[in-house]
């Protein structure tokens, strides 16, 4: 199990994150959070590239920097801007990365092979990367995350980049490995989160304001999202989320504490109650932030 | 994991042509023909140590030069040393056969005073290059956010600095042992590898003696020469760590380590000639490398020290080691 205990990150001054203490068992754990709020810190200081400035992070007991080296061989990571080197071929890269993550050569040289199949390039294994798109270098990223069998999964924005197609051969991938394992994703596409996760973790001003599964975040919306074909009413009575096209009219879809009766300004427009969605609830919840 | 290390760096295009460079220009310079030609026949060796007085050495530097009284005591100091080794040459009548005629001289001349000075010169500075690229790779490829949250974790940083010593002093052997064998190739030193170095500078200007500390043959001249010159690659490998460490942005890197070395360099001439300030100051990587025509012997005007090419190695050997140290462990503790 992983454990933050009352986590603190400062930089000089400035406070990134403030008292986080969060529990992880094996299961799907997204971090939703706008930009800024401290996700990324947290990833950091899982992944062991920064530290607590107070606090402790915990790997079934014990601090993961005192482990060290043992934490990190249960460790798989995909940063959010992954680096590679473009005149390697995905092959020679995860070989490299296997011998650094000290996986034996045999055991490396099968891995690699699987892996390779697993997130579709076995076709380009042995072309250097240079040519490849976003998609297939995130496809590489994914995969050498992958390369230890790591019991403790970090992903920070996994999808980016992906196409629809990848993106649901990447869920399906997610939702096998999280059987036995802690899976945590950081990302901004809430479809995502929708499909796999277990848990939603938000992030906001520094503290986590949430840490519960996807229905109940949702359900903090529940009887409150509307949808009006009228842009006046959605203006006056809450937060607007979304507009969408629907045989020629404008759709608005909005919060509002009020009920339906009362927001019906004028004969003729419509007002009708809508289920809330992960979406929604990140609109809500991030309306002032940039 | 130091295979793998060097395999990325050594894979790099742009160190193989800085080799190829550095041993075309060195063949050049030995191959195209510059030996001046004397007529008649070779010279007698003659024992020009005989009753020789090495403080007309210091006089002569601090008639020149214009020293202070604390400097010329220094330099009196200095001679005062000397004046026993010259008694030894002397007494053994140490001399360098005259093998190639009037060329003797100059082909040593051109040997120690221009041709190893440059190949350790380009030694030095493909060392450096190797250590900022090894130490900088991830760097400046963005991979360290992967490489870190390994097994191998933070203790790359060891590795690469192994692989930076490793590549590094590699090339600096292969770049001055191949000029080595240029210089074998084009002038028969088979005769000359018992004889005494010494006097076969005597040409020298100013009437200066060559006059080195040991009674050095050509043969152990040469090996002490490229022993120094292998210290100084290592001085600029561990410089290049330095840098690299705590300068992260490799471009920054770079750009820091040309400043460092050019203040090495020109910051020491400041300084007032044959002061002890002078001499630490010319001690750094830089002053050795522009001091390598005089390494093992008395020096010029500013080493006031015997052995001060030995000494200076092994102080800036030392201070980088420190320096090295620290930086590894900042590195174990950064926040990437």
């Amino acid at each position: 199990m992983l454990s933050l205990h009352n986590v603190t990150k400062n930089y000089g001054t400035f406070e990134a994150l403030r008292n986080v203490t969060l529990d992880f068992t094996p299961g799907v754990y997204a971090l939703l959070a706008p930009n800024g709020a401290g996700k990324t810190t947290l990833i950091k200081m899982l992944a062991t590239l920064i530290f607590p400035t107070r606090g402790e992070i915990l790997w079934n007991g014990d601090d993961i920097v005192a482990l060290g080296a043992a934490y990190r061989d249960i460790l798989g990571y995909l940063p959010q801007d992954f680096g590679y080197y473009k005149n390697h071929s995905p092959r020679q890269f995860l070989l490299y990365l296997a011998a650094i993550k000290a996986v034996g050569r045999e055991t490396a040289k099968r891995r690699v092979g699987e892996l390779l199949e697993t997130v579709g390039l076995a076709d380009v294994a042995d072309k250097k990367m240079r040519a490849f798109s976003g998609g297939m270098v995130q496809r590489v990223g994914i995969a050498q995350a992958l390369l230890n069998e790591p019991q403790l999964l970090i992903l920070d924005e996994p999808t980016a980049g992906l196409d629809p197609k990848e993106r649901v051969r990447f869920r399906n991938l997610i939702s096998t490995l999280s059987k036995d394992r802690i899976v945590i994703l950081s990302t901004h596409i809430v479809s995502d989160i929708e499909t796999v996760a277990n848990h939603v973790i938000m992030v906001q001003d520094r503290h986590i304001i949430a840490n519960a599964a996807p229905a109940q975040i949702v359900s903090l919306l529940e009887g409150r999202v509307w949808e009006t074909d009228d842009m006046a009413v959605a203006g006056k009575s809450g937060l607007v989320l979304t507009e969408r096209q629907e045989n020629g009219a404008t759709i608005t879809r909005f919060v509002s504490d009020s009920t339906a009766p009362q927001m019906v300004s004028a004969p003729g427009r419509r007002v009708w109650p809508v289920a809330p969605n992960l979406e929604d609830v990140f609109l809500h919840t991030y309306r002032d932030e940039a | 994991m130091i295979r793998l290390e060097l395999r990325k760096v050594l894979a790099t295009p742009a160190i193989w042509t800085v080799v190829l460079g550095s041993l075309l220009l060195n063949a050049l310079i030995i191959f195209i023909p510059t030996d001046p030609t004397w007529p008649g026949d070779p010279p007698e060796t003659e024992n020009v140590f005989e009753r020789f007085d090495a403080q007309f050495i210091a006089d002569m530097y601090i008639a020149q030069n214009n020293l202070s009284e604390s400097a010329a005591e220094n330099v009196r100091t200095l001679y005062g040393r000397v004046q026993p080794v010259v008694d030894e040459s002397a007494k053994h009548a140490d001399a360098l056969s005259p093998y190639l005629g009037f060329l003797t001289g100059w082909v040593h001349r051109q040997v120690f005073g221009l041709i190893m000075p440059i190949a350790v010169g380009e030694a030095s500075l493909l060392a450096l290059t190797m250590s900022l690229m090894c130490m900088g790779h991830e760097v400046a490829h963005d991979t360290e956010k992967v490489l870190i949250p390994t097994v191998t974790g933070r203790a790359l940083w060891r590795v690469k600095a192994l692989a930076s010593a490793t590549s590094g002093l590699a090339l600096g052997c292969l770049v001055m042992g191949t000029t080595v064998g240029f210089v074998l190739v084009h002038w028969d030193f088979s005769q000359a590898w018992d004889s005494f170095v010494s006097s076969s500078f005597n040409h020298g200007v100013g009437g200066k003696l060559f006059i080195t500390w040991d009674r050095l043959t050509v043969a152990t001249y040469l090996l002490e020469y490229l022993a120094v010159g292998l210290g100084v690659v290592g001085c600029f490998i561990l410089l290049g760590i330095v840098m690299a460490t705590f300068v992260r942005n490799p471009w920054a890197a770079i750009v820091t380590t040309v400043v460092t070395i050019i203040l090495l360099g020109v910051g020491p001439r400041l300084l007032p000639q044959a002061s002890v300030a002078r001499a630490i100051g010319e001690s750094s990587p830089l002053g050795l490398l522009l001091s390598s025509p005089q390494w093992l012997t008395d020096g010029d005007v500013n080493a006031i020290w015997p052995h001060f090419e030995t000494w200076g190695v092994l102080g800036s050997v030392l201070i980088l080691v420190v320096l090295t140290l620290v930086a590894g462990c900042r590195y174990a503790k950064a926040e990437l």
